[in-house]
């Protein structure tokens, strides 16, 4: 199930057609749309992960057209435990490193730094509804 | 047959004396680093209009004895902005990061490495070559 929060962007649209694939994964584009912003609580089923563009990065559809450019985004992973969290970062990593996606009808293999493993942690500012946690952490990838 | 064995003699004494030199000189490296660090991290977190104390919050703060070992970083849990920086260098459950934290690292990481470097020299030889 996918939630689109704006118009996908190739990378973003390649991205969540590769994450759509192994499981009802619920994947938002940016910000939930599913959240208070006075209350600071979001709805959204979970868990979900979130694609945003890599910090300082502007996604464009002419990037998938150039050679030797590296498209960055950042995947967060919100789960309402710690062990759901990490569950679906592990998932969503193994399935997204080397994975190949089409950007712009042009290849690209996706990376993510295997070398640490996703910091889980209890978000500071947003909860459910009913008061409950929310666990979350987030890698930073690139399609090259 | 006798063998000359004076300058690898002195090798030794100038590897078992340098420890003691290239931590003193080291040190020195490690400050000035950590100092570079917390400046380029001030530059990073700063222009937030929501968060436009952050940068002053964060300093750097010697972990050993040696001055071998630093952190940097949002120190005080007592400051006004406690937690904000985090939220800019993590993001939230609904926000993405907004601060690459680790870049000031990155930058500084070869500078220190090359002096470090010339430390050890320095303290093996007696000057840098």
């Amino acid at each position: 199930m996918t939630t689109l929060v704006f118009e996908l962007d190739p990378l973003a649209a390649a991205v969540v057609a590769r994450l759509e694939e192994p499981t009802n994964l619920n994947v938002h584009v940016g910000s939930v749309k599913d959240a208070d912003e006075q209350a600071k609580t979001i709805s959204a089923p979970l868990p979900y992960v979130r694609i945003n563009a890599g910090i300082g990065f502007k996604p464009s559809p002419r990037a998938g057209g150039r050679a030797g450019v590296a498209l960055r985004f950042t995947i967060a992973y919100v789960g309402g435990t710690e062990d759901q969290a990490r569950a679906v970062a592990h998932a969503v990593r193994g399935w997204m490193h080397d994975a190949t996606v089409a950007v712009d009808s042009e290849e690209r293999r996706i990376r993510v730094d295997e070398s640490e493993d996703t910091v889980i942690t209890v978000d500071p500012t947003w909860n459910r509804p009913d008061g409950g946690p929310l666990f979350y952490g987030i890698d930073d990838y690139v399609a090259v | 047959m006798s063998i000359d064995t004076s300058e690898v003699d002195r090798l030794i004494v100038d590897l078992y004396d340098a420890p003691d030199r290239i931590q003193k000189s080291a040190r020195r490296t490690m400050k000035r680093s950590a100092l570079e660090i917390k400046k380029k991290m001030r530059k990073e977190f700063s222009g937030h209009s929501y968060a436009p104390k952050v940068p002053l919050s964060l300093e750097f703060e010697q972990l050993d004895g040696r001055g071998l070992a630093y952190e940097i970083g949002e120190l005080d849990s007592g400051g006004p902005q406690w937690g904000i920086a985090a939220i800019l260098a993590y993001g939230t459950s609904n926000n993405a990061p907004v601060v690459d934290h680790r870049k000031a690292l990155r930058q500084e990481a070869p500078v220190m490495f090359h002096h470090l470097g010339i430390d050890a020299e320095s303290s093996v030889f007696g000057g840098a070559r």
